[in-house]
This record gives C-alpha cells, sequence and structure tokens, in this order.
C-alpha cells in the first residue's frame, strides 16, 4: 500500500497499528487455516481430546504411549484452527455526519475534530486493515436503514482497497434504522463470524439491543463501538437555542442551560443501558468520542479481555 | 369614570415599557443542528413551553403591575348608573316630559305634583350626562310657551335647563305616538345617527298610553334607540271628580244685547257624589256661579246666559271649584258678536201683529240690533239681494204672490230665515206657494172657548233659547181661539213646534240650508192667540230672526291638547290666530301646520276674509285615575322599552350617588400588590422552578 493514498487507512495510522491483533473469544468457522480456534478438530498443536480407534483412522495417530500404559488403541484429536471473518457493520445514517459543519450556527459545541462519520470510518478501516494483516478476511457491510453496501470477505490488502475507497464516497442522508439492519445481517452472514458494529446508536436502545442479541444468538461475537461527539456527551452551551434533529429535520425550542442537567441524566440511563445490555448478549462494548485516537480506541478492543 | 389626577391617565403608555424592554433585551434564539432529539424528548419538551409561558406570564404582571400603579395614581372613580339608564358613553339623549294635565296631580308620597318631579328628575338626568353628550326635550303636550317644538338635539346644558323651566302645567291630553316620534327624528338627527335612550317621565295614564302603537312602528323602527318609561306615581284620590265635557255656544247668530246661551256640559268621573260651584266670568266682568249636584257617573247640561254690549270677539271663562281634580275644570268659550242685523218685512206694519214690537220695539235697533224694513212685495227680491238680512217675514198670500221664488230658496239656504204667517184677518187662497217651502196653510178654523196649544217637539233646537239653568222649557200656556192647520210635508223634515195635537200643529220650523223656515198658522195678533201677551214672544221673534246661520261656522271648540278643528288642519291657506283670553299668542301660518293648543283659551282665528273664534277646554280625559300599573305600554309596542318607578327622590339621589361615584383607589392598590406578588413568583431564580418540578 502506498503512503497517503487511503484517506481513512493513512501511512501513519497503520504504521502505528502494526503488531496488534484482533483476537476473538468463541470459536470460530473459518475456511481457512488460521490463528483462531475452531470447533472442528484439525490439525493444530492444540490437543483437544482422546477418542477409540476405530478401524479406518490413520495408524500413524495412535497415540502409542497410551496403549503402552493401558492397553488400549486411543487416537488424539487436536483442536482445528482457522481464520476469522470480521464483518465491520458500518452506520451511515445522517446522525453520523454530526457535527456538521455547514448547517447555520454550526452544531453545538463541534468539539470534534472530525464528524462521526469520518471517525467511524477511521475505525473500519483500521479494523479492516487489522484483519487483513493477520490473515484473517474482513467484509464491509454499510447501512442506514438498511443495508446499501456489502462487501465480500477478503483477506488480501488488495481485496481491502475497495472497501477503503469505498469509504471515502460515504455521504449520510438517510436516517437510521438499527435493528433492522442488524437482523438482515444476521441472516445475511452464515456461521460464526466477527460483527464489529460501528455505529451511534441513536436508536431506542431497546430495539439496538435486540439486533445485538439476534447476532450473539447465532454465534456470531460481536464488538460494539458506539461513536459519539463530545458534544454530544456534554452539551457544551447555553441559552435558548432551536435546535434541528439531523435525521428527522423536526425542530425544538429549549433552553440548554435549563435543561442539561436532566439531559446528561437521560444520557447516563441510556448510555448504561446500552452497554448492559450488550454486555448481558455477551458482545464486546466500546464507547468512544471522536476526540479519541483512533488507533487507542482499536488498542481497547485488541486488549486481551 | 372619572380620573382626579388624568396626568397619570396620559402616562399609562409607560406601561408597555416591559414589552419593550422584552423585545429589545430577550435572548436570541440561537438554531443548532443536533444529532438527534432523542434526549430532548425524554427531558420533558414541555419545559420549553412552560419557560415561554412564565415569560410571558411574568411580561404581563409585570406590565399589569404598571397598569394598575399608574391608575391608582390617577384616582379613578366608577360612575355605576350608567348602564341602568343607558347615559354612558356619547349616546344621545332625549326626554320626553309628560307635562299633560294629568301630571297636574300630586305625586305618591310628597306635596310637589308629578310634573314638578319629572322635571327635576329630568333636569338631573340632563345634568348627569356626559359633556359631549348630546340631548334634546320633548313634550307630550305641545306647548307654545315652552317653546320646544323647534328645539333640536344640543350639547348646551344650560339652554336645556332654561328650556325645562319654561315647562309649565297643561290642561291637556297628551300624543305619544307624536312625542314618540319626534324623539326618533331628534335621534336621527343626532351624530349617533338614530341610537340613543329616550327617557320618559310620565304618570302612564291609560287614556293616553293604552292606545296601540301606529303600525309603522315595526322591527327597525326604533333604530337603535331605547326607551326607559319613568313611572311617576300619583297619589291615590278617592274623592268627586266633575270635568267640564264640552261648553258651546248654542248655535245661532249672536248680536248686541241679544242674549245667548252656552251650554256647559259637566259630568262626574268620581265615584262619589259631588257638589261643585260652577262659576263663569265673562269679559265684560259680569260674573256668575251656581251649585250644581251631580251623582257619580252623571251627566248635567247647565246653561249659561251670555249678554254682549257691543259687536266684537267676546269670551266667557267658565270654571269647577270643589272637586278633587282640577286639571280639567276650565273652559273658555269665545264668541264674535256682530253688528246690526237687518228683518224685512213684506208689505205693512199691521200684517204682523205684534211681531215687529217683538223683533225691534223701535224697529231701528235699539234693544235688539234688529232693524225693520218693510218693504213691497214686488220689491222683496231688490231689498232682500242688497241688505241681505237675517230674516225675511211674509205673509202667506204675500209668498203665493211670488210664485216658485228660488231666489228665496236660495237666501235661506245661505243662512237666511224665512217666516211665513198669515195676516190678521187670515190668509186666503191667492196663489201656490213655492214648492221647495214643504208646507201649505189650511183654512181657519174657530175654536169656541180658547184651545190650549202645546209644544209637540221638545227636543227642536227652536226652544233651546226658552230653556232655563236646567233645561226645562219655559214658553208658559199659550192659547189660541182662531188658527189656521198646517199642511206639512213629510218629506220637508218640519219639526212640529205648536198646535192642539199632533196632527194639527200651528207652528213648524224646519232646516233649509244653513237656514231656518218659520210657517205659522197663527196671525201673531191677541184676537188669534194669546202668545203676543206672553214675556216669551219677544224669545219667540229673536229665535225666529236669530236661529239661521248666515255664517259657517259660527264657533270652533277643541279640547286642549286636541288636533285643530277640522278648518284648519290641513290646506295651504294663510291662518291669523290671536289668542283673546289665556296664554299670549299671536301666530301667523298656514292650515295645516296650526299648532296644538295645551291650555283652555280663546282665539280669534282670521282664514282669508273670514274670521272665526275658536274655544278650548281641558280636556275631560284626564280626569281619568287609571294608570298602567305594568310593565306593558302599548303606545311603545315594537319598540325596546323598559319601566322602571320613579319615586320622589330616589332618581335624583341614585345620579348623586352615582356622581360621587365608587373611588377605585384600593381595589386598583389590591390589584398592584397582586401582580407584585404573582411577579415575585413567576420570576423567581430557575432553580426554584427546577426543585419544584423535580419535587412534582
Amino acid at each position: 500500500m502506498s503512503e497517503g493514498v487511503y484517506k481513512f487507512l493513512p501511512a501513519q495510522l497503520a504504521d502505528r497499528l502494526r503488531g496488534l491483533g484482533l483476537g476473538v473469544r468463541k470459536q470460530m468457522d473459518g475456511g481457512m487455516q488460521g490463528l483462531h480456534r475452531s470447533p472442528a478438530f484439525g490439525s493444530s498443536v492444540e490437543f483437544a481430546e482422546y477418542r477409540a480407534y476405530v478401524p479406518g483412522d490413520p495408524i500413524r495417530r495412535i497415540d502409542w504411549a497410551v496403549y503402552a500404559r493401558t492397553d488400549r488403541h486411543v487416537i488424539r484429536q487436536f483442536h482445528d484452527e482457522v481464520n476469522v471473518r470480521a464483518y465491520v457493520l458500518l452506520d451511515i445514517s445522517e446522525s453520523m455526519a454530526y457535527p456538521e459543519l455547514a448547517k447555520t450556527d454550526g452544531p453545538i459545541g463541534s468539539w470534534g475534530a472530525m464528524s462521526k462519520m469520518d471517525y467511524a470510518s477511521f475505525l473500519a478501516a483500521g479494523i479492516m486493515y487489522l484483519t487483513v494483516q493477520q490473515r484473517d478476511s474482513t467484509a464491509l457491510f454499510t447501512f442506514d436503514d438498511e443495508v446499501r453496501q456489502v462487501f465480500d470477505p477478503v483477506s488480501s490488502f488488495v481485496g481491502l482497497k475497495p472497501m477503503l475507497l469505498a469509504l471515502e464516497d460515504i455521504t449520510p442522508k438517510r436516517a437510521g434504522n438499527i435493528e433492522k439492519v442488524l437482523h438482515s445481517a444476521a441472516e445475511k452472514i452464515a456461521g460464526r463470524s466477527l460483527i464489529v458494529l460501528i455505529s451511534d446508536l441513536l436508536q431506542d436502545p431497546r430495539e439496538v439491543l435486540r439486533g445485538i442479541g439476534h447476532l450473539t444468538h447465532d454465534g456470531k461475537e460481536v464488538s460494539v463501538f458506539h461513536v459519539l461527539d463530545p458534544s454530544e456527551l456534554k452539551l457544551p452551551m447555553d441559552g435558548l437555542c432551536e435546535i434541528e434533529s439531523l435525521e428527522t429535520r423536526e425542530k425544538m425550542l429549549v433552553d440548554v442551560t435549563q435543561i442539561r442537567d436532566r439531559y446528561l441524566e437521560k444520557l447516563r440511563v441510556y448510555l448504561d443501558e446500552v452497554r448492559t445490555g450488550c454486555t448481558n448478549a455477551g458482545a464486546d462494548y466500546f464507547l468512544v468520542d471522536t476526540l479519541t485516537d483512533v488507533r487507542d480506541a482499536l488498542f481497547r478492543r485488541c486488549m486481551p479481555s | 369614570m372619572s380620573a382626579a389626577a388624568s396626568l397619570f391617565i396620559y402616562l399609562l403608555p409607560l406601561a408597555a415599557l416591559p414589552v419593550v424592554f422584552h423585545l429589545l433585551l430577550r435572548r436570541r434564539r440561537k438554531k443548532k443542528v443536533f444529532s438527534t432529539l432523542m434526549f430532548f424528548h425524554r427531558v420533558d419538551p414541555r419545559l420549553s413551553s412552560r419557560r415561554k409561558l412564565r415569560e410571558l406570564l411574568l411580561l404581563a404582571c409585570r406590565v399589569l403591575l404598571l397598569v394598575f400603579l399608574l391608575l391608582t395614581l390617577a384616582r379613578l372613580t366608577l360612575h355605576a348608573t350608567g348602564g341602568l339608564l343607558g347615559l354612558q358613553g356619547q349616546q344621545a339623549v332625549v326626554v320626553i316630559l309628560d307635562n299633560s294635565a294629568s301630571m297636574t296631580a300630586p305625586a305618591a308620597g310628597g306635596s310637589q305634583s308629578k310634573l314638578h318631579l319629572a322635571i327635576e328628575s329630568a333636569q338631573a338626568l340632563l345634568d348627569h350626562l356626559d359633556k359631549s353628550a348630546e340631548a334634546g326635550v320633548v313634550l307630550l303636550v305641545p306647548d307654545f310657551v315652552a317653546d320646544l317644538e323647534n328645539s333640536g338635539m344640543t350639547t348646551d346644558r344650560a339652554a336645556l335647563a332654561k328650556s325645562l323651566d319654561r315647562v309649565q302645567p297643561t290642561e291637556a291630553s297628551g300624543n305619544p305616538a307624536r312625542a314618540l316620534t319626534r324623539a326618533l327624528s331628534l335621534l336621527q338627527s343626532a351624530e349617533s345617527a338614530g341610537s340613543g335612550t329616550i327617557h320618559v317621565f310620565t304618570d302612564l295614564q291609560e287614556t293616553e298610553w293604552s292606545q296601540p302603537a301606529p303600525t309603522a312602528w315595526g322591527d327597525g323602527a326604533a333604530g337603535g334607540a331605547h326607551i326607559v318609561f319613568h313611572r311617576i306615581s300619583g297619589t291615590p284620590v278617592e274623592g268627586a271628580n266633575v270635568a267640564i265635557v264640552q261648553a258651546e255656544l248654542i248655535g245661532r247668530r249672536i248680536l248686541p244685547r241679544q242674549p245667548a246661551n252656552i251650554q256647559v256640559l259637566l259630568r262626574n268621573e268620581g265615584t262619589v257624589p259631588a257638589k261643585v260651584l260652577l262659576n263663569s266670568e265673562d269679559d265684560q266682568h259680569k260674573t256668575h256661579s251656581e251649585m250644581v249636584p251631580l251623582e257619580p257617573a252623571q251627566e248635567r247640561l247647565v246653561q249659561l246666559l251670555v249678554l254682549p254690549e257691543s259687536p266684537g270677539y267676546h269670551w266667557v271663562k267658565i270654571w269647577i271649584e270643589g272637586d278633587s281634580f282640577a286639571g280639567d275644570n276650565r273652559a273658555v268659550v269665545g264668541y264674535l258678536c256682530e253688528n246690526k242685523a237687518s228683518v224685512v218685512l213684506a208689505g205693512k206694519q199691521a200684517d204682523y201683529g205684534v211681531l215687529p214690537f217683538a223683533l225691534s220695539p223701535y224697529a231701528d235697533g235699539r234693544f235688539t240690533s234688529l232693524q225693520l224694513l218693510y218693504v213691497p212685495v214686488d220689491e222683496l227680491r231688490a231689498q232682500v239681494e242688497r241688505e241681505k238680512p237675517v230674516l225675511a217675514v211674509l205673509t202667506w198670500d204675500d209668498l203665493g204672490k211670488l210664485g216658485q221664488a228660488d231666489w228665496l230658496g236660495d237666501f235661506i239656504k245661505q243662512g237666511g230665515n224665512l217666516g211665513v204667517l198669515p195676516p190678521p184677518e187670515g190668509a186666503g187662497e191667492k196663489g201656490d206657494v213655492p214648492a221647495w217651502l214643504g208646507a201649505a196653510i189650511g183654512v181657519m178654523e174657530f175654536s169656541p172657548k180658547d184651545m190650549r196649544l202645546d209644544v209637540i217637539d221638545k227636543t227642536s233646537s227652536f226652544w233651546s233659547s226658552f230653556r232655563d239653568t236646567e233645561g226645562r222649557l219655559r214658553l208658559g200656556q199659550v192659547f189660541a181661539r182662531h188658527y189656521q192647520p198646517l199642511q206639512l210635508s213629510k218629506d220637508a223634515g218640519f219639526s212640529s213646534l205648536l198646535g192642539p195635537g199632533p196632527d194639527k200643529v200651528v207652528l213648524a220650523t224646519r232646516k233649509l240650508g244653513k237656514g231656518q223656515v218659520i210657517v205659522s198658522g197663527l196671525a201673531f195678533d191677541p184676537q188669534w192667540t194669546t202668545l203676543p201677551r206672553l214675556k216669551s214672544m219677544v224669545v219667540f221673534a229673536q229665535a225666529m230672526a236669530l236661529g239661521g246661520r248666515t255664517r259657517e261656522p259660527s264657533g270652533l271648540y277643541v279640547a286642549a291638547g286636541s288636533p285643530p278643528p277640522a278648518l284648519l288642519a290641513s290646506g295651504g291657506d294663510g291662518v291669523h290666530i290671536v289668542s283673546l283670553v289665556g296664554d299670549p299668542f299671536d301666530w301667523t301660518g298656514v292650515r295645516g301646520q296650526v299648532p296644538v293648543f295645551p291650555r283652555s283659551g280663546a282665539y280669534s282665528i282670521q282664514v282669508g276674509q273670514e274670521s272665526f273664534c275658536l274655544s278650548v277646554r281641558s280636556a275631560d280625559q284626564e280626569g281619568s285615575r287609571r294608570f298602567i300599573e305594568t310593565d306593558v305600554v302599548p303606545a311603545a309596542a315594537g319598540m325596546p322599552y323598559t319601566v322602571r318607578t320613579l319615586e320622589e327622590t330616589d332618581l335624583t339621589e341614585a345620579l348623586n350617588a352615582s356622581r360621587a361615584g365608587l373611588p377605585l383607589y384600593l381595589p386598583l392598590l389590591i390589584l398592584a400588590m397582586l401582580a407584585l406578588v404573582a411577579e415575585s413568583l413567576l420570576g423567581a431564580p430557575p432553580g426554584n422552578a427546577k426543585e419544584s418540578n423535580q419535587r412534582s
């Protein structure tokens, strides 16, 4: 990969990501030999169990040491190790465009250096890069109220190129429906695989968690990157504001000073509900704001939990 | 409502300062985009609207605080009677004052008359009006003395007060329809263009106000006006009330030194017997008084004798004393006494017995104002046409010589009198009498002894001069020795005066046009009858001469307040009216515009070349004691009205109380304090509001 070609995977980021590995806790289904344990038995070095010899088994696999001690023919079985198919589900709904600088008086705060969409694109590119780097395969789904683009799993940097270029062409312009998309993804993605959901999750938490539950129920390992702008977390302004929703264009006149405390309280309850829901569903949950360094955010996922 | 310190009223616009500050200093609304409103919805979307509402309430409180403070400092006073009487604002007000005769009775509970109370109340009402309000006064009985008929709506209170001061009691009956129409037209001429209030101060006497309203007063006739009737109750009267129902001269020509009778009809309107004193006084200072008893509801005709000494206008005042209501007790009779009149007799004096002496003893007009002229029969026509006598006298024989003599018939039809009688030697058959006469004379009859002649038709107007003050016929006993019965045509309409019996008439009279014909079968000779020997002979001769009318009418008679007589009611001829007695009045105008006469009096009237006398008596129906006690006034049906009873002092007190008004200082101060408290509560720091929200 030549330096500076991809907007969301610059060379500096790629360099900083080297050395990180993307692990999974669950057994994965993979088509190729890889680093990750498979539920099937295979030819890895990791012992799984003994079983009685049956005619037809290769004689070379008889554990003669056990035969010497027990006078029985048993065969040693090993876990298979396969590669991982990591599916990145990237939310491209209009709320991800926040903070959008082209609006009337500007977004609230504008603390973040980039929009949530850009930040999420960096995350997606990083994850896909990490995946391919460790010889796993990766795929990309973009969605808003339905799945918009699907890139099949690839395991090479060459195959990664269209996805990286596609990230640069994304323009959020529709309202999102995360639950619907997650249900749809659970239907489309077969087998046990890694699902990385990158979204602001600005939807009823119960609906989002129903979608995540569907994925985990199918045996998929789900990691959720909950991307929010710092202004969404702090509401850093005062006074009377006419606030317009990016997705619905609905307007509301509020005194921010007056309602900030209650807003933050409701936000905390919301985040707690999402975090708890993800934990209960067996999904990894990472709340990141757009001021967080992308490598640091990815590093949190790569750390052994 | 009035303000003692109106400066603060002018400062009221300062109350808008909070609004100005609010607009200038309010926080600007910033427009922001955000990823979602999810959390704002969860917070409580009503918070913003609550805040907005609180801001508006706070603003309103501050404005109200300033308004109440300024009004408090202005020391406002509330005048609350406008709603009841319709006096608020710039409304036009017309006062209808009932000045009819019934209003001269004392008001209930007080010593003053109903009219006095009405004037005082009207004055108080007008004083209470706003300075710029237009007002007008209408009298129920138009009174030229008060001179209000040509006045319009004005804001000049002094002029209105003077007008009310000129209002005097009348003896007339009012016309509510005319007064209401006049009041409505005044309202129409006001700036309010018809809307306003008509205040009627009246006793609501049934004879006036029970008359149904004109059909023209349908929907919209009031034109936005509202009528308030202020009913003035009177003191109940139980005594007798005698009214002069009629006072007229008996219809005949009046000559100097010729007695004439005035018939005065009295009626007792009360429920108890009455004994009243009937008085009269004429322009020659002749007075007369007599006591007249009357039972309840009884009518009585009384005759008064007048004897003018000279030609010209004369009058007689007649009034009653001794009853409970004086408003209907007066009458004035005016009459025109003509100069000397002539009587033409055909033939010689000896042909008529004592008749010439009874007509004029000296034949030159002394004593009776009648001059006698004797002319040959063939010159009779020329003499009659030249002299226009009041009476032409012929014998039956001479009349037969004249043939049909249509000119003589025309003379009678134009008001002349004709006497036809037999000569002392008796009437023979010398030709046919004119057919228009309707009578002929029969053959002479002799009676061995004097035959009594009776009055056959006692109701004939010919006998009116023979009646005494109680109406009894005073002819005396008349006997006859010779007579020639008359043959009267049934179609001629003769009234039989004397005769031995109804089937045998010797003296008869009939009207022919404006004049009268007297036919006699008796010669006025002592050899024929005893009539010449009686004092009644003089009266008989005068009745023959003056019974017919050469002028029509000889007099006009109306009740006060009634429309002018038909002779003056229409037409465009010039009329000149001058009062003889009563209210001073000198009016020149045209027929159809003759005013109503509010009080008894006598007036000379000149219409073209004709002169008349108008006699006005008090309105007898004003003595009626029936008043509308309910809230329904038929005369105002079709128009919006209310009826309230006016006590002697309540209106004045109410208006005075309203003038004093209710001071609003304390209520406004309390309201200002309440506004201040509300402002303090609403203006509390948001933290307090938040805590209260959390508690809720």
